[in-house]
């Protein structure tokens, strides 16, 4: 027989160990991983074998969003302040990159909730889940990138040697995406309110971020623009990927450390939530 | 060696049987959990709180296997997602050497779009496998399934016994310490079935450790050394799972059977046997009886060759086994049964008065009438020791009702002049035949 290890179960919160439960937190993410990636696969394949257009949905939802603010524009019900870029495609690549970082504050709490039953019987990492999440996105992500490549060349934007930064860009708004995503897991778990109010609040959060709009040049929303954490992210990803200058890049690194250390924060609430929310999830 | 592989010391739960509270505790819970260091107030139960497992305590050794019953609602599920780590104990302390296996789930982490193939590396990596040895094990999964025209279909186009089938296959591959079991073997057919069960034995034999929530109550007098009852949270009691099934039977099962039975208590259980039959022949005191004692079986006699209660049996003579039952209630349509078992558990026969008698009905049974009966065969053993299993039961809207089963209540030994080996007397003959 091989070396037993040995598993015990205590009320005793697993706060009171912080250097043990960081360990196993580690540990659990790496033994993980293979299943991580499996159910990535498993999500991934069904969820384009049923389809006809296949991995086109996910271009096709964003466009669709872009030729109605290219039509809201055009026709004067909506007039947009003058963007740096060609309105089009300012458009087009802030609601690419917008849905990415959407897909990712989604993927969390959609990724636990229906993986209810099994959260339930099977004990399993359940840094699996979160890990699956973000390979979705990721891959979604690809997707939605080259189409966007494809499409920009035959606008006539060449994006240059800035191209080079685009990937980190697009890593940042994952990050952001899923830390803020796993906050709200827990009670989003509990009370299916969060999961029904989170797509009203992106929407909002949306319009007070330049996808549509350029930066407001004065007022009170040229302050909230400013403050927005999601304003350094959306402008330079955009700006790296159109061959623009950057801007507010000190505000986007500090966002970006700042995301990540929520991300841990809200990973070591979740996993302390996570014996507690499957009592109460099912019967 | 027997070391213990599962310790559980004074564990309580508690639950809450209100949905919003329940949300809203939960959320307390998670607030105490994460600022307060020393853990839960977990002592004291909250408005409409209740204790789903109360003080439970109990071991598990290697190569046991150990029965777990109680009505619905009494706390075996929760104990079992305690011991699983799926939930926290409120109170006490678990401890569980070695790999945890649980099937209990099956199938867990099927998408019915995907490929039984994809869905087996899906399900195995869920259940803790790596990709290597999914793959080293694939072969053996499908075989064991018996899936492999289907391997390549998706799984929504299997029937429910097929998925159940490949779950079970996956599960079962697992190669655990610890196996955790869930009313699971109450799927698939007959076959499959026994299978299943096989599998699960050898865990066992391979120094495992066992644990079986059950509502087939047969099952546990098959398969456990020990079982626990378990009643509104209380470990009610740890004993064989004979006695263990009898209190079941007598005191928590129906309140109507409890009636019935109520006078039997200590009487009827502590007299295995009538004392006359037991001079006569082997009587097997490790016997495991049990039923709600709506009807008891006395008066056990087997006779062949005009010898009564012949202890030595000679293989191919008829055979008759005859019994009484005494019925403590109205039975409509009493069933008897017959078993005989291989010393090493196998079942080898099997028989019941309703299989044999096919159109004729049994007549109803009314309370306090005493009926012999006898079965005839003819023993085509080889020589060695057997056990004989016989009962009484009758069909209820709610399945089998098992009145008084009485396991390897009889240990017969058979003795063959030209002994073989094996355990099925054929008549064998032999012959030369000379070229001409």
């Amino acid at each position: 027989m091989s070396k037993k290890q040995i598993t015990i179960y205590t009320p005793q919160s697993c706060m009171t160990n912080p250097v043990k439960m960081i360990r196993s937190m580690f540990k659990d993410l790496i033994s993980g991983r293979e299943l991580a990636w499996q159910l990535a696969v498993r999500d991934i394949r069904a969820q384009y074998r049923q389809t006809a257009l296949g991995l086109l949905w996910a271009f096709i939802l964003p466009l669709g969003h872009t030729l109605t603010w290219i039509f809201l524009n055009a026709s004067g019900i909506v007039t947009v302040q003058e963007t740096n870029l060609p309105y089009p495609v300012y458009v087009l690549t802030g609601t690419m990159l917008w849905t990415i970082f959407m897909d990712a504050v989604n993927a969390p709490l959609q990724q636990t909730m229906s993986a209810k039953h099994m959260l339930a019987k099977i004990n399993f990492p359940r840094e699996a889940l979160i890990v699956s999440g973000i390979y979705q996105t990721g891959f979604n992500s690809a997707i939605k990138i080259v189409l966007l490549l494809i499409t920009l060349v035959f606008m006539g934007i060449h994006p240059g040697w800035s191209l080079f930064w685009f990937p980190l860009g697009v890593l940042s708004l994952i990050l952001t995406g899923t830390a803020l995503g796993l906050l709200i897991t827990p009670i989003g778990t509990l009370y299916t309110d969060v999961g029904k109010a989170l797509p009203l609040l992106l929407q909002f959060f949306m319009y007070l971020t330049p996808v549509f709009f350029s930066m407001p040049s004065g007022g009170i929303a040229a302050t909230i623009f400013k403050l927005n954490p999601m304003t350094p992210l959306i402008l330079n990803v955009r700006n790296w990927l159109t061959g623009m200058p950057p801007e507010y890049l000190g505000y986007f690194f500090l966002v970006n450390i700042l995301a990540f250390a929520l991300l841990l924060i809200v990973w070591i609430v979740y996993r302390t939530a996570m014996h507690i929310l499957i009592e109460r999830m099912s019967a | 060696m027997k070391d213990t592989l599962v310790k559980v010391e004074n564990v309580s739960k508690k639950f809450c049987r209100n949905l919003k509270k329940s949300l809203w505790y939960g959320l307390k819970d998670l607030g105490s959990e994460l600022i307060d260091r020393s853990g839960r107030n977990t002592k004291e139960l909250r408005p409409d709180e209740f204790w789903a497992v109360k003080s439970v305590s109990f071991e598990l050794k290697r190569g046991e296997c150990l029965g777990l019953i109680g009505k619905n609602g009494a706390g075996k599920t929760t104990l079992l997602r305690m011991l699983n780590g799926l939930i926290k104990p409120d109170q006490g302390r678990i401890e569980m050497h070695g790999k945890v296996g649980a099937l209990i789930a099956l199938g867990a982490g099927f998408n019915p779009i995907l490929t039984g193939r994809e869905n087996i590396y899906v399900n195995a990596s869920v259940l803790g496998l790596s990709k290597k040895e999914a793959d080293a094990k694939f072969e053996e999964i499908v075989e064991f399934a018996e899936l492999s025209q289907f391997i390549d279909a998706p799984v929504q186009s299997y029937s429910s016994g097929m998925q159940v089938r490949l779950g079970f296959a996956v599960a079962s591959a697992l190669d655990p310490d610890v196996l955790l079991l869930d009313e699971v073997l109450a799927v698939g057919d007959t076959r499959f079935r026994a299978k299943c069960l096989q599998r699960i034995k050898h865990v066992r034999y391979n120094g495992g450790a066992i644990l079986l929530v059950t509502h087939i109550l047969e099952q546990v007098a098959h398969f456990c050394d020990r079982a626990l009852l378990l009643d509104k949270g209380n470990l009610i009691i740890d004993s064989t799972p004979s006695a263990t099934l009898n209190h079941y039977l007598l005191n928590i099962k129906e309140e109507s059977t409890k009636i019935v039975t109520d006078r039997l208590k200590g009487e009827m259980l502590l007299k295995p046997m009538d004392k006359e039959s037991r001079e006569h022949f082997q009587y097997n005191s490790c016997e495991t009886r049990w039923g709600d004692r709506a009807a008891s079986i006395t008066d056990i006699c087997l006779l062949q060759n005009g010898t009564e209660c012949a202890s030595k049996l000679t293989p191919g003579l008829p055979t008759e086994l005859m019994f009484s039952t005494l019925f403590h209630t109205e039975i409509e349509e009493p069933i008897y049964g017959l078993s005989i078992k291989a010393p090493e558990g196998g079942v080898i026969f099997n028989t019941n008065s309703r299989e044999l008698l096919r159109t004729t009905r049994v007549p109803r049974q009314k309370k306090g009438d005493k009926v012999r009966v006898c079965f005839n065969f003819m023993p085509f053993l080889d020589a060695g020791e057997y056990l004989i299993s016989i009962g009484i039961a009758s069909e209820t809207p709610g399945g089998i009702q098992a009145h008084d089963r009485r396991y390897d209540c009889l240990t017969i030994q058979v003795v063959h002049p030209l002994s073989a080996t094996g355990d099925i007397d054929m008549h064998p003959t032999f012959n030369m035949i000379l070229d001409a």
